[in-house]
């Protein structure tokens, strides 16, 4: 937008939303430059912060009609740069749509507005006894709008499954700024599924102002397990048992000994450094049956030379254990001044084969690599280490990144399980998907967007100009 | 037209291609009879029918073995029968993986038995699963007593293969339970009655067997009792597989309460306890074992493909209306089915008057904010009545979805939601 443009565009943009609703001075903009991707920065020259959803139609109309596309942006923790203002200089902020609009305990659904924290959601019902299932690990700052984008996971969604298979409904503002109501709170798909095309396409057909959401009653028992071994390969394969026994435990999460280390000195839980990998793993269902499970799994953790296998003792020592694993991330920002997320899925058999794919990869790019990650659905996270001051080593993290996702595809996987492709993988998206199903995937977009005004420049690799891209500066404050 | 359209599909698939009456009648949807069955023998195959079907300007309809055709309106246009019963292959099982890469064409029972060898099930209970196809349980999203404690379809497919209206083949998703690469054309295609795409393979999640199955049936006062009951259970969250209310003979009639409990064996044993503390009826049967139980919910879950009846409809409420919802069709329905969990009420009824008592039903539901599918109706009311109501409000959308991706509506056209 050139500057007379932007200028018009603010002050359109003040007259639906107030002053305080339109951030354009560098500094204030500055804080959209990235997401919790940041090896890629853009400042947007508008960010605008709607708190209604009559607000978010009059914006996304004005931009329609000034033929101005827009970027989403939820809580900005996204880690493949689905919300980087790059084709897109107008940054549309959900943030302070904060609202949960309506509470139906007897029915189990609740309907939240977009900007609404994902952990907010369970906090809102839990006196009743229920909860949102999902629960990314960023939780205390997602937003509902993000996770519907992302099709957000969560270590307790092996059992349960992720944000799709909870979301019944949503409103969705179309490009042209007309409001559609897609679903409703019935367990029931009238019509084609469209809630379940919105959910993961990342902001690309529209924005999502408010969904329906299931809720869940809280399992009768629950059990948490911490496991202790010697290797990774001697954890992964236990991992491989559980699963082939028939047991589908609530979480079946992984930390090696880089990851253990770092959450340690972070939050001293009690984890032995020296460990080459811990597992939590919860198991949950009816009272009755689940002395029977613990046993089995803490058998099968045995048999692949557990170190010891602790059960968590109350609520207390539970809730110590799930922080750590879920600031793992956090935790990170202790073993080296940045580090890079990445996020692939292979069939859980292969585990072992991928974990030492990493480790070569790792060792051939002379880059320290941890892995935290949801062991159960075979969805891995390694986090790759390095400084940004150095440009070969920044080089290297990237080339690392890409190996590992080639490999997952190798191993019968996929290049993303839960972060989506945005502007990171559009390349990848290219090793599962050929150009008839790429084009198939954008014609279903075009029926919402047909002038690729949400969020261009996300997924589908355009064959518009080259970006110019600003090397990191610094690290992203999540 | 349909000569030429014969001869040119002969061309690809030889004797894949019947054009005798009673061939093409056994794919009649209501009043219509198409002029051509093509039952191609692979992939390639099929996705060539498409093309010629779609070049040629006519209309095809993708079919299993046509267990479930009664669902839907009748087709605008009907040239070709598309039977995809000979895909049948299995892709890809690991069982340790938890998912499993099938043809199609495939039964829903057939596959049930190679997953049951391996302690693994789909936990779908579709009716009539000899006959039903996985690309028909998926396009149609069908569903039985399991899932209100199971899920639904759109929860168990992971990955698709499919051949558009203009013959391109395509695949979404993947092999792995978690997977956000692309869009989810999963959930497009689920429950799209073939008015998108023809699907050819799928991928699923499965899950390990229950260690122990066992069905309980409680013979109760009236259907009231057993949809208070039910709703009561359902309440306190009792950890049953499966739980319906059956109610014959109206209002006066009798009601049952089949349950199916399945977990380790301490699991089924206290869930009867609690089954056994609050439902105030008589125990008729405790099935010995896992196949005696699912024989008793075999015919719960054919039921609306199976019964008699001028009329047979399936309404989702919520949970909290549900069961008033039952309450009244009871009192007219000849039989009455009914599910706490999931919210769905199938009923049929004997009429002399069915269009007035669709309205009457359709009336109802509506005050209740159900959705309502019409699954059986007289042929006489065919183009008259809606299948399903209420219209989405997203009906454009759809409209446009459609026409997007099957322009010169070679797919099923006119069988789906408002007639697209
Ligand atoms: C420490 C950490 C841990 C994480 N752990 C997990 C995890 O366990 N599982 C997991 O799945 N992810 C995880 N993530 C990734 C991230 O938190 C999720 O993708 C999350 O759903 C993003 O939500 P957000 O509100 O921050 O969205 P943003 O980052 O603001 O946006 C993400 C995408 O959604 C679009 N978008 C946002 N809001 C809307 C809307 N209302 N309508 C339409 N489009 C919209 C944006 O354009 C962008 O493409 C983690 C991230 C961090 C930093």
């Amino acid at each position: 937008m050139s500057s007379l443009e932007t200028a018009r565009l603010r002050d359109a943009l003040v007259a639906i939303v107030g002053a305080e609703g339109v951030l354009s001075s560098p500094a204030d903009l500055s804080v959209y430059e990235c997401d919790g991707y940041t090896l890629e920065r853009a400042q947007p020259d508008i960010v605008v912060l709607p708190r209604s959803t009559r607000e978010v139609a009059a914006v996304v109309r004005l931009a329609w009609d000034a033929g101005v596309p827009f970027v989403p942006r939820g809580a900005g923790t996204g880690l493949s740069g689905g919300c980087l203002p790059l084709e897109a200089k107008l940054m549309i902020g959900l943030s302070r749509m904060r609202q949960i609009r309506a509470i139906d305990v007897p029915n189990r659904r609740l309907v939240a507005e977009a900007g609404v924290v994902n952990a907010a959601v369970s906090r809102a019902v839990r006196s009743h006894g229920l909860q949102y299932v999902p629960d990314p690990s960023s939780q205390s700052a997602c937003t509902i709008g993000g996770n519907i984008a992302e099709n957000s996971g969560g270590p307790h969604t092996l059992k349960y499954g992720v944000t799709t298979n909870h979301l019944l409904g949503v409103e969705l503002v179309l490009p042209d700024g007309a409001v559609v109501e897609l679903g409703d709170a019935i367990e029931h798909t009238l019509g084609y599924d469209l809630t379940g095309v919105v959910c993961g396409a990342e902001g690309t057909v529209g924005i999502v102002t408010a969904a329906t959401l299931r809720l869940e009653p809280m399992p009768a028992a629950v059990t948490t397990l911490l496991s202790i071994h010697e290797t990774v390969a001697d954890a992964t394969a236990a991992v491989s048992d559980v699963i082939a026994a028939g047991i589908v435990p609530a979480a079946l999460e992984m930390m090696d000994r880089t990851i253990v280390e770092a959450v340690e000195a972070a939050f001293g839980f009690g984890f032995p450094t020296d460990a080459g990998a811990v597992l939590i793993i919860e198991v949950d269902g009816p009272a009755a049956g689940l002395a029977a499970l613990t046993a089995a799994v803490t058998e099968i953790c045995r048999n692949h030379r557990a170190r010891s296998v602790r059960v968590a003792a109350d609520d207390a020592e539970r809730a110590a254990l799930w922080k750590s694993r879920k600031r793992a991330f956090g935790a990170v920002g202790r073993l080296a001044p940045n580090y890079c997320t990445q996020d692939g899925v292979v069939p859980r058999t292969r585990l072992p084969e991928i974990l030492a794919e990493i480790e070569c990869i790792g060792a051939r790019h002379r880059l320290r690599i941890g892995n935290v990650f949801h062991a159960g659905d075979g969805n891995i996270h390694p986090i790759l280490l390095y400084d940004e001051r150095d440009e070969g080593e920044v080089a290297r993290v990237i080339a690392a990144g890409r190996e590992i996702l080639a490999a997952c595809v190798r191993l019968g996987g996929s290049v993303t399980g839960e972060h989506g492709i945005g502007v990171e993988k559009m390349q990848e998206l290219g090793l599962i998907f050929g150009p008839d199903d790429l084009a198939v995937m954008r014609q279903v977009r075009a029926v919402f967007d047909p002038d690729s005004r949400a969020n261009p420049g996300k997924i589908f690799p355009t064959s518009g100009g080259c970006v110019e891209r600003r090397r990191p500066a610094r690290q992203a404050a999540l | 037209m349909s000569v030429d359209l014969a001869s040119a599909l002969t061309r690809l698939i030889g004797d894949g291609v019947e054009t005798a009456i009673a061939a093409r009648e056994a794919y009649a949807i209501g009043s219509v009879t198409p002029s051509v069955v093509a039952t191609p023998g692979d992939c390639e195959a099929l996705r060539a029918c498409v093309s010629v079907v779609g070049d040629a300007g006519a209309a095809l309809i993708p079919l299993g073995y046509g267990a479930h055709r009664a669902l839907g309106h009748e087709p605008r246009r009907y040239d070709v029968a598309l039977v995809c019963a000979a895909l049948a292959s299995i892709r890809d099982y690991t069982p340790a993986d938890m998912t499993v890469t099938v043809e199609a064409g495939l039964t829903v029972a057939a596959l049930q038995e190679v997953l049951a060898r391996e302690g693994q099930w789909l936990p779908l209970d579709p009716p009539c699963p000899a006959e039903t196809t996985i690309g028909g349980l998926v396009a149609a999203d069908l569903g039985g007593p399991l899932c209100g404690s199971q899920g639904r379809v759109r929860d168990f497919v992971i990955g698709l293969g499919a051949v558009m209206a203009d013959g391109r083949l395509i695949r979404a998703g993947g092999k792995v339970v978690k997977n956000v690469a692309g869009y989810d054309l999963m959930k497009l295609l689920t429950g799209s009655l073939g008015t998108l795409a023809v699907l050819t393979e799928v991928t699923l999640k499965v899950r390990p067997r229950p260690a122990v199955t066992r069905c309980l049936v409680f013979e109760l006062a009236d259907a009231d009792a057993g949809i208070e009951s039910a709703s009561a259970l359902a309440a306190i969250g009792l950890d049953a597989l499966a739980m319906t209310v059956v109610a014959e003979g109206g209002a006066g009639g009798r009601a049952r309460l089949v349950v199916l409990l399945a977990g380790v064996d301490a699991d089924v044993a206290a869930a009867r306890r609690c089954l056994e503390e609050h439902v105030a009826g008589v125990v008729l049967d405790v099935s010995a074992d896992e196949v005696a139980a699912h024989a008793v919910i075999a015919p719960i879950r054919d039921f609306v493909r199976t019964t008699a009846g001028d009329v047979v409809v399936q309404i989702v409420a919520l949970p909290d209306a549900a069961g008033r919802v039952a309450s009244v069709l009871a009192g007219e329905a000849t039989r009455m089915q009914f599910d706490a969990r999931s919210g769905r009420t199938v009923a049929a009824f004997a009429t002399t008057d069915p269009a007035r008592l669709i309205e009457r039903v359709a009336a109802r539901a509506a005050t209740h904010g159900a959705h309502v599918v019409l699954e059986r109706w007289p042929l006489v009311l065919a183009g008259e009545v809606e299948v399903w109501r209420p219209l989405p409000a997203s009906l454009a959308l759809m409209r446009r979805m459609k026409t997007e991706l099957d322009p010169r509506a070679t797919l099923a056209p006119g069988r789906f939601v408002g007639g697209i």
